[in-house]
């Protein structure tokens, strides 16, 4: 029984979706955000910039002079007004429903629905655009890598260039790794980790061998480590990246996911990881605390990097893919009521092949939010006195604004080892997925969809953390996943996969 | 004199109603509200179309109905173990009244992390105790039988606090007459309570929980998804309608079928206050409207 | 519960005012309450302490009543700013104020005509007030509404009026309206008093505890309130306190699980900082049920209401 419901009357249903307990829309812009009009929002010869934004943005407003200044020397007409834009797809999805997008925007299928948006023809197709306007960028990509964002034949989206595939790994705390003489580079699957695991849970007391949290994120189950692509992988549909006829099949009913179930159960068994997994967030807290040894996730190509304790990981990843989900996940589209869209590219132009303006935009005033701490390998750090606690302009999402690869390095290790050429090279020889370029319209199918992501967010976490038995929770997972639709669904996303393959992908 | 209060009303709750039509409408940001298309109850499907319906059903409204028995019932007593010492403690009992309101100030997020330090598998404080009696705990986090009773106990620690308040203000208001006749009469405290008290607290009870019924179908989100840490072993006896429609809809984020959800909610809640608004004006008590 | 094991006390004043000086009976009651209170206050003190220990202690030893290795680490985290701090606690205290007293004034001046019997449209009325407590337009009509037509983000208005109404505790008012002794207004009237008069010089005066009661509530729904601020407040001065705080959260969440990103070598107090935040964002609104309690129950006494 609510006493009362503080907002209820105001979100009511509204707040269902967009997010209920999490709802939470900060839009901390400091910039002239409010003139709300349909054109754009920026007026004459200021283009406004909508992102995705965190709580150290502080400074946008000094950080918008200070790239004003470089676009003014550069011999532009126009200036940017940059606004940082709290919990992000629900505050832009008021934003577009009261007509104030900026005139350039973060965009993504997971972030403001990029499909979506550019079905609406809220975004504008830039395929003469970028040509014209911001050759570098234009040509900094393959032609492939632009086809897999094409909406209905049309370029909706300025890629954020960045490593596209997924590199599903694990990594594990640096000093156990030492110290226990741990050969990383030996293990080629998951289940070779657990000789470690078990020495961990013998001899370091306090110390959770294996990472889990409770919406079962990050686990030794991921489609590419199978050389499969997810056309859609929240509703569990994938294809094989070298498959010509485009099957696609549901990756739960598989052998690989049913061995995966196995591993997860015996080491919840073995006590590798804690008995009951934590949230998120408090998973998030206990970890970076250092009381885990080994987690999985993506990895980077590069060691060590920092969890924020030195660690050491590993690719699991045979193959690594070139497909619609990696390259489509990081884009910049602009606005179709933008008021000068030529501008609005231009600033694109710039954002991706201008060095010092990028990382301006990245890392803020030199001097003022950042040091150089090894000027010759392109280290940044903190002035003294800041830190990610205090700094007023620290975004730490280099692959919102453009190509990572111009970006300076946070850490030694990172510029030593040139993670960003070794990430650029990860992303030439990926293997090219034949279905790259397809994205599942799900207007048809929203009905299974719903009931499908909530019978997937009941039974999958179970399975993967190891809670039930192996062959029991799968097979009590597939039968809720067909009384939820899913081979409706199949059926749907084959149909389209069909089109897609006559029409020449 | 209550215009000024109509008018707030006005603005601010009716006016929004009319977004109410998206419930019926394939929502489109770029085409707004009132250009969307009309696809009829095509947003009500996914309620209905998996069997999970009627488990959430049951449980929002099982676990609503015990929590306002279980609200009325301890406030209501510790509201009158409070007032037998009203008179001559008042210190101590306004000192009771203020501990058990504190809770009332806390959100949920805080209380999640209560729950955590008493209810973790390894490092819980309930489990700790149950080591000491040689017990071998419970892994709390994965045994939904225990959730109702669980979820009951947090939400009457947050909100009884508040209702205690409010039917001790009724329990105070009552004339003394009442009990000065009922004492030269010989009635006993107990006698005094069953026959003076309750009786006199009939309306305000009918009125709060005619109030409460109109939400049976709304679940506290927060209670219902961070308290249990949203484990989804729990389900069985904690998923109910908000986090079942959160987990539906937050991959695909459509507007229209949050609408539809909400107005469902909204109706049943309709139905039930008015039912029982109707059922307590034929027994001539004070109703609601 | 109450038993029958200690009767009152046959004497020549009616029992309830003068029970014996020592009593069984009001012992155990004390007992009960005292538990149950102590009950209520414990993970308040665990908060208090969790707040002033260490974080790796929280993390090895769980949480417990007293802090374990003192340390204001979490505090002067979070006071980091005290500038902006300051200018948080000064908008949540104009909202809080404003908004207490404007929503007290309007919803008692609609709940005092609900409650007149006489009233013609007291039915249909209070069924407008209650169907806004079960339908409403949802999020996004609700935001284009303010936004595109009202024009109130970034104004303290827009924390202030959408809550200035909240149909529960209209009715609340409403029903304690209702039971005032009528004679005493039948008189006034008689007497030619108007309908103000009669609201202010009797019905108000004589429903002090309901209103302190339900000012309570108002008051924690305005100084609890984020909602407001995270949907309409985009001007960090105007950023009421609660926000602030949010912030200072989704900020420590995010930065603990993107530390990988962040460069940063030193674990945050994540745990510690929670709990701070808690305690700065009650902390004045506990003062402030102090403050109120008491004059709850002084006004109590009730020197006019008998029937």
């Amino acid at each position: 029984m609510t006493v009362v419901s503080r907002r209820a009357f105001l979100s009511g249903s509204g707040k269902v979706a967009l997010g209920a307990g999490l709802a939470a829309l900060g839009v901390p812009s400091l910039a002239a955000c409010s003139s709300s009009t349909k054109s754009g929002g920026g007026g004459d010869g200021v283009v406004s910039y909508q992102f995705l934004g965190n709580p150290n943005e502080g400074d946008a407003a000094a950080v918008s002079t200070a790239l004003n200044a470089m676009l003014k020397e550069k011999g532009k007409s126009f200036t940017v007004s940059l606004e940082p834009v709290q919990n992000y797809t629900q505050a832009m999805t008021l934003k577009s429903s009261a007509g104030q997008l900026g005139d350039m925007f973060f965009t993504a299928p997971w972030a403001t629905d990029y499909y979506r948006l550019a079905a609406a023809k809220s975004l504008l197709a830039l395929d003469d655009l970028l040509p014209a306007h911001a050759p570098t960028l234009w040509n900094s990509m393959a032609k492939t890598t632009w086809d897999a964002v094409r909406v209905n034949g049309k370029i909706y989206g300025a890629i954020n260039q960045q490593r596209f595939p997924k590199l599903w790994g694990f990594i594990a705390q640096q000093k156990l790794v030492e110290k226990y003489r741990f050969d990383v580079a030996s293990i080629s699957h998951y289940e070779e980790l657990e000789p470690f695991l078990a020495t961990i849970k013998q001899h370091e007391h306090g110390i959770v061998p294996w990472a889990t949290d409770s919406a079962g994120n990050n686990t030794v189950f991921n489609p590419e480590l199978f050389g499969w692509d997810p056309v859609a992988s929240a509703y569990g549909l994938a294809v094989r990246y070298d498959d010509a006829n485009l099957q696609v099949f549901n990756m739960y009913d598989t052998p690989e996911f049913k061995a995966a179930a196995a591993v997860s159960r015996r080491w919840h068994e073995a006590g590798y990881a804690v008995s009951s997994p934590l949230s998120a967030a408090d998973a998030a807290a206990q970890n970076s605390g250092g009381k885990v040894a080994v987690l999985a996730g993506q990895t980077g190509p590069t060691n060590p990097q920092y969890y924020p304790f030195p660690t050491v990981g590993k690719v699991l990843v045979p193959t690594p893919l070139l497909n619609t989900d990696g390259v489509s996940a990081t884009l910049t589209g602009i606005n179709s009521h933008a008021g000068n869209p030529e501008q609005a590219v231009q600033l694109l132009e710039m954002l991706n092949s201008d060095r010092d303006f990028y990382n301006t935009i990245c890392f803020g005033i030199k001097g003022t939010h950042w040091v150089f701490t090894d000027e010759s390998l392109g280290v940044v750090g903190f002035p003294s006195g800041q830190s990610a606690a205090n700094s007023k302009w620290n975004p730490n999402t280099d692959w919102v604004f453009g190509k990572q690869f111009n970006a300076y390095y946070r850490s030694v290790d990172d510029a030593k080892h040139k993670r960003w050429e070794a990430e650029a090279q990860v992303n030439r020889t990926a293997a090219t997925s034949k279905a790259i370029g397809f994205a599942l319209d799900t207007t048809p199918i929203k009905t299974q969809i719903a009931t499908l992501s909530a019978a997937l967010g009941q039974y999958r976490p179970q399975v993967v953390n190891g809670l039930q038995d192996a062959d029991k929770g799968v097979s009590s997972l597939l039968k809720n996943l067909d009384n939820a639709g899913m081979q409706k669904v199949l059926a749907e996303a084959q149909k389209q996969l069909d089109t897609f393959r006559k029409s020449g992908g | 004199m209550g215009a000024p209060a109509l008018v707030a009303l006005l603005v601010f709750n009716y006016l929004p109603m009319a977004g109410i039509i998206l419930a019926f409408k394939s929502y489109d940001t770029y085409d707004g509200v009132l250009h969307s298309p009309w696809v009829g109850l095509q947003n009500f499907h996914f309620l209905f179309s998996s069997g999970d319906a009627l488990r959430v059903t049951r449980n929002t409204v099982v676990m609503n109905t015990l929590f306002i028995a279980a609200n009325l019932v301890i406030s209501i007593g510790l509201a009158l173990l409070l007032n037998e010492v009203r008179d001559r403690a008042p210190w101590l009992s306004k000192l009771y009244q203020s501990a058990m309101f504190l809770p009332f100030v806390l959100s949920y997020v805080v209380i999640t992390n209560f729950a955590l330090t008493f209810l973790n598998a390894d490092t819980g404080i309930v489990n700790h105790l149950l080591h000491n009696f040689g017990s071998s705990g419970v892994d709390w986090y994965n045994a939904p039988n225990w959730w109702p009773l669980i979820l009951t106990v947090v939400e009457v620690w947050k909100g009884v606090g508040f209702w205690v308040i409010v039917y001790l203000a009724g329990i105070i208001s009552i004339s003394p007459e009442y009990y000065e006749a009922a004492a030269i009469d010989g009635a006993s405290r107990w006698q005094q309570i069953r026959q003076i008290t309750l009786p006199l607290l009939v309306p305000l009870i009918v009125i709060n929980v005619l109030l409460s019924l109109s939400h049976i179908f709304n679940a506290d989100f927060g209670l219902f998804f961070q308290v249990t840490q949203n484990s989804t072993t729990l389900y069985p006896t904690t998923d109910v309608i908000d986090t079942y429609v959160y987990r539906s809809l937050t991959s695909i984020g459509d507007v229209g079928m949050a609408a539809a959800a909400g107005l469902y909610q909204s109706f049943v809640g309709f139905v039930l206050v008015v039912t029982a608004n109707w059922l307590v004006r034929r027994r001539g008590t004070d109703a609601l409207f | 519960m109450v038993t029958e094991t200690a009767p009152p006390a046959k004497a020549h004043r009616p029992a309830r005012h003068s029970p014996p000086a020592f009593n069984l009976r009001r012992l155990a009651i004390h007992c009960g309450l005292a538990i149950v209170a102590l009950g209520f206050v414990t993970p308040l003190i665990i908060v208090l302490s969790a707040s002033f220990s260490s974080e790796s202690a929280i993390t090895d030893n769980g949480y417990s009543p007293l802090p374990q290795r003192f340390s204001a680490t979490a505090y002067r985290y979070v006071l980091g700013d005290p500038g902006k701090i300051v200018q948080a606690y000064g908008v949540s205290i104009l909202v809080t104020v404003t908004g207490t007293i404007v929503s007290l004034t309007i919803m008692s001046m609609l709940a005092y005509t609900l409650s007149r019997n006489d009233y013609r449209l007291r039915r249909p009325l209070s069924f407008y007030v209650l169907f806004t407590m079960i339908f409403n337009g949802g999020l996004v009509p609700t935001y284009i509404l303010i936004t595109q037509y009202l024009h109130l983000q970034n104004t303290l208005l827009v924390l202030v009026l959408p809550y200035v109404v909240t149909p529960w505790y209209l009715l609340l008012l409403r029903t304690y309206f209702s039971q005032l002794p009528k004679d005493i207004m039948d008189a006034a009237r008689i007497d030619g008093a108007g309908e103000w008069r009669v609201f202010t010089g009797i019905v108000l005066p004589l429903s002090k505890p309901a209103l302190a009661t339900v000012g309570l509530f108002v008051m924690l729904l305005y100084w609890n309130d984020w909602w407001l601020g995270l949907l309409y407040i985009t001007d960090d001065r105007l950023a009421p306190l609660q926000l602030y705080l949010y912030r200072i959260l989704t900020n420590i969440d995010y930065a603990a699980s993107n530390s990988q990103l962040a460069g940063t070598t030193i674990a945050i107090p994540i745990q510690t900082v929670r709990m701070a935040v808690a305690v700065l964002a009650i902390g004045p609104i506990v003062a402030a049920f102090f403050f109120i309690q008491r004059f709850l129950i002084r006004g109590i006494a009730l020197g006019g209401l008998k029937d």
